[in-house]
């Protein structure tokens, strides 16, 4: 039976937000199970708030009935949809897949939000049961192939987000920042996001200093820190190894002759300061001090446009992995069919039976004669042979069943192993637990966040 | 080729290839290329310390003035093998892996020179004279290694300077710190243990606790100079750039003046017995 693989969608590329949101299908979590119906076998739907996908496999107009079927599903106009959407067929849909696990595809490349919606999309077809042996192999690929781009490139190795770039710096600094104070002197939003990256990172404690008490016991809790009247800064200073200062201040607020006297309490251990307010509120100077370390809001902007720029790079070098990864995918779809199995299948056993062989030659030595020898090589190879029939007419009988074909010759090549994947040796360990029930696709791998 | 000078160009070919392996792997991020380095350089440790020990088991009275410079060499390893594994500092071993290298090799300068040790005496003198002061040595050479990271890093990180390459997988200014301030506390008692034994051996084997050789003031103006590092360090609670500055200056002058005064004046500290 033909396999078309088709994916359908809008994404922030090629769609405005206008456009997507009456697309979006987040809020319908049975739509995958609508779309299966006519030419479409296997679906799978995507949404995220810069993509909505759909992935289906079938055969004759799959694409046609998926623009019918989703503008019904939203109650929206096909045309709409039709105007709006890219359709990938083939090679280009299995592409698209891998560059989208990869995040390469992501308005932020390098994003690791990506691969884990892809996940849980995944597990919401798994769990709907829309997901068959093109679907279910195609998406194990798919994060195979985020985990090669991940660990072969650079491409989520650096921040992207000024408060995550605070954070990084925080760290080349003192390491570990388990243990380490924080302060933040003023309440704006920026202050407040890198504080929660703070947190995330492990810090101790973050002591919130505002003119408004009010306004800083309030952010405080959220944080579960201290507030203080920003007049008592200079007495929580030397405990303080982070600063992160955004008031509105015209003025300076931290100066340097006074964070020189902060460091002999300190006895001079290093300190770190985030300057994210315009008008600047700590004095430039600072910088100058030994173990003090001043970034302002420039400097970090800069720092996160240097990682734009590497990631780009690394971006290109992640492609040629996706181009190799699909290469590999379409000799795998290729094989999808009865003749080449059975090939596969028989020569796998000859080759198991003359390898046999061989070392049972070896081991009884040269007191053989080539008479002998013939008889042993007609005799095991016969019973590879004799083996190997009844798997192969079972084939030949389940792929005249609908369906059947592709699930059971798919069962062959991995029972048999015959694509020589790599199995990895804990790849059933979570069922041998009874953790998963869902499938052993690898979704239990905790995803890093920014 | 006899089994020592079979064992010494073993190490001399594994402590060369391994530290260039620890250098590259560290500098291009090639964790395979680290590993072989580090692999090999252990391969140079291991025929170095039964280099060591064929040398030593011939007859301690008979060692020469490389074979201590060799156990310098030999001793900087174990330090930073020591560090690495406590503080996960492998940044060191781009600085220890070269290091050994050199010293080793200097050794070989070295054979010319021979020094007797009275066998009544040896036992004690190797554990508190050589040990003291060679562990010393070695703490001061990981300050000195993680002094030149910490600097470079820091410089980076002071002028906003854009981490590329190996540079993002670099420790933390903090780990670099934690070496220079083990340098400082632990190194400096022992090399005071070490300098203090040295005069105590001159008085029992020559008579004269001090004799004015020019390495005896120039170990004193060395101890004058630890000492000011460990109270600035310790006492008054300076650390990074300034303690960082002061480790490797006094790494370079601690090791010139022990390779360059042996070699300059090799008759008068080489503990020949006076008759």
């Amino acid at each position: 039976m033909k396999h078309d693989i088709h994916l359908i969608g809008l994404n922030h590329k090629t769609a405005d937000v206008s456009i997507r949101e009456r697309f979006a299908l987040s809020d319908k979590p049975e739509a995958a199970r609508r779309f299966i119906c006519g030419p479409v076998r296997e679906c799978m739907t995507l949404s995220t708030c810069n993509r909505v996908e759909v992935l289906a496999v079938g055969a004759g107009d799959v694409a046609g009935h998926v623009v019918k079927v989703w503008s019904e599903i939203c109650g929206q106009p096909p045309q709409a949809l039709a105007e709006a959407a890219y359709v990938h067929r083939e090679l280009q849909a299995v592409r698209h897949v891998f560059t989208v696990a990869s995040s390469l595809d992501s308005m932020v490349v390098g994003e690791p939000q990506i691969l884990g919606q892809l996940k849980d999309a995944y597990r919401a077809c798994l769990e709907l049961g829309t997901a068959k042996v093109i679907v279910n192999r195609l998406l194990h690929k798919a994060f195979f192939v985020a985990k090669r781009v991940r660990t072969e490139t650079e491409i989520a190795s650096s921040a992207v987000s000024i408060s995550y770039a605070a954070v990084e710096l925080a760290k080349k600094i003192f390491g570990d920042l388990a243990g380490k104070r924080a302060m933040l002197v003023g309440a704006g939003e920026m202050a407040e996001l890198a504080a929660q990256n703070l947190l995330a990172a492990g810090i101790a404690h973050i002591t919130v200093a505002n003119r408004t008490l009010s306004r800083a016991q309030e952010l405080a809790a959220r944080f579960k820190g201290t507030p203080i009247a920003i007049e008592e800064m200079y007495e929580h200073l030397p405990e303080t190894d982070i600063v992160i200062s955004s008031t509105g201040s015209p003025t300076v607020v931290i100066r340097a002759r006074d964070v020189k006297d902060v460091l002999k309490l300190r006895r001079n251990r290093p300190m770190f300061f985030i300057d994210i307010a315009v008008p600047r509120d700590i004095d430039p100077d600072v910088n100058l001090l030994d173990n003090v370390y001043l970034y302002d809001i420039d400097d970090l902007k800069e720092v996160v446009e240097e990682n734009l720029a590497q990631r780009r790079g690394e971006a290109e070098r992640a492609r040629t992995i996706v181009d190799a990864e699909t290469v590999s995918f379409a000799n795998w779809l290729s094989s999808l069919s009865l003749h080449p199995t059975i090939r596969d299948l028989m020569a796998h056993g000859e080759n198991l039976a003359r390898r046999e062989l061989a070392k049972t030659l070896r081991r009884i030595g040269q007191d053989i004669d080539d008479k002998t020898r013939a008889s042993l090589e007609t005799l095991v190879l016969s019973i590879a042979q004799k083996l190997y029939h009844e798997p192969v007419c079972f084939l030949k009988r389940r792929t005249q069943e609908e369906g059947g074909a592709e699930r059971f010759i798919d069962l062959s090549r991995r029972m048999f192993n015959l694509d020589r994947d790599d199995v990895p040796a804990d790849a059933h360990a979570d069922r041998k637990k009874g953790t998963d029930e869902t499938c052993d696709c690898g979704l239990d791998e905790p995803d890093s966040e920014e | 080729m006899g089994f020592s000078e079979l064992l010494r160009w073993l190490a001399f070919g594994a402590y060369l290839l391994g530290s260039a392996g620890v250098f590259l792997g560290l500098v291009a991020a090639r964790r395979g290329l680290l590993r072989a380095g580090a692999c090999i350089t252990g391969l140079g440790f291991a025929a170095h310390t039964m280099d060591l020990l064929v040398w030593y088991g011939g007859g301690a009275a008979t060692v020469n003035a490389a074979f201590y410079v060799s156990v310098l060499a030999w001793v900087l390893l174990v330090v930073f093998t020591v560090l690495w594994k406590r503080l996960g500092l492998a940044f060191l071993g781009m600085a220890a892996a070269p290091m050994v290298f050199l010293v080793y090799t200097a050794s070989f300068a070295f054979s010319g020179l021979n020094v007797v040790l009275p066998k009544a005496y040896a036992p004690a003198f190797w554990v508190v004279h050589i040990g003291a002061l060679y562990v010393s040595m070695g703490l001061l050479a990981m300050a000195f290694g993680a002094g030149m990271a910490f600097m470079y890093m820091e410089q980076k990180i002071k002028t906003k300077a854009k981490l590329a390459g190996f540079q993002r997988e670099m420790p933390s200014l903090t780990a670099f710190d934690a070496v220079n301030r083990i340098a400082a506390l632990f190194g400096f008692p022992l090399f005071t243990t070490g300098l203090l034994s040295g005069f105590i051996w001159s008085g029992l084997t020559r008579s004269a606790v001090f004799t004015g050789h020019p390495r005896e003031y120039l170990s004193l103006v060395g101890w004058l100079f630890f000492a000011f590092f460990f109270h600035q360090r310790v006492v008054t609670g300076w650390q990074g750039r300034k303690t960082a500055r002061l480790a490797i200056w006094l790494f370079i002058y601690l090791l010139s003046s022990m390779l360059a005064v042996n070699l300059l004046f090799p008759t008068h500290h080489s503990f020949v017995e006076t008759p």
